[in-house]
């Protein structure tokens, strides 16, 4: 594994967290992927954080040792049918967001300490199980970036809209 | 000794709950990477389609 993959992955989870975290003094997302990131995976853990709620409840999630257990456990099962994708790669993030925002609600002091060392779990799984797989099919800027950016979907979608509303307003003038 | 058992029975019950709940929360996760790697698959074969200058 070499040193600079370790790197951007890490860079790419603290800022997720960060931003999830809602920092304060947070700047602009410092790469397209690292926005990407916090769109894609922050509006993925807005929607599903309610369902994952009874789950997690049942668990102790009050030191960042049992949040790093906790989240080895899940994500190994999670990826135990031997499948992975860019969605999956997402939950990833998105999980690590939502056992920070755990251990913040229990009144876990995030310290600077304890961010870096739930960034270094997360990162650690990351590269350990899925770093292979994220270069085989494209790595961050080739895979990941050309499947999420906001600007071919989102821009898309509002076109497709528009398309459809066009649509709707020629038939219209038949009926 | 009854007392001794029970306690030891009470012990015994977190680590069930926490083990279902770990596979709860592993096959949401899955389901959720599954779904939204599907949605924007849909997507952005939709956008090819649609604008395919994008």
């Amino acid at each position: 594994m070499e040193r600079s993959e370790y790197c951007y992955v890490y860079h790419l989870v603290q800022d997720y967290l960060k931003y999830i975290l809602q920092e304060p003094q947070l700047g602009p997302a410092p790469s397209r992927v690292a926005h990407v990131l916090r769109n894609t995976a922050s509006f993925l853990q807005k929607e599903n954080e309610e369902s994952l709620k009874p789950c997690l409840d049942t668990l102790d999630i009050t030191t960042v040792d049992a949040a790093r257990r906790i989240f080895t456990e899940v994500v190994d099962k999670e990826f135990a049918d031997g499948n992975t994708n860019w969605g999956r790669i997402l939950t990833i993030f998105m999980f690590g967001g939502i056992l920070s925002k755990r251990l913040q609600e229990h009144k876990v002091q995030l310290t600077g300490d304890n961010k870096e060392q739930i960034s270094y779990f997360i990162t650690e799984y990351i590269i350990n199980n899925k770093a292979e797989w994220i270069e085989a099919n494209g790595g961050w800027e080739n895979g990941f970036l050309p499947m999420f950016e906001e600007k071919r979907s989102w821009l898309s979608l509002f076109n497709i809209k528009a398309k459809i509303m066009d649509a709707f307003s020629f038939f219209s003038q038949y009926f | 000794m009854p007392g001794k058992t029970l306690r030891k029975g009470a012990q015994q019950s977190p680590a069930p709950a926490a083990q279902e709940a770990v596979m709860q929360c592993s096959s949401q996760l899955r389901k959720i990477g599954d779904i939204c790697n599907l949605q924007q698959k849909i997507l952005n074969v939709i956008t090819k389609l649609f604008c395919p200058g994008t």
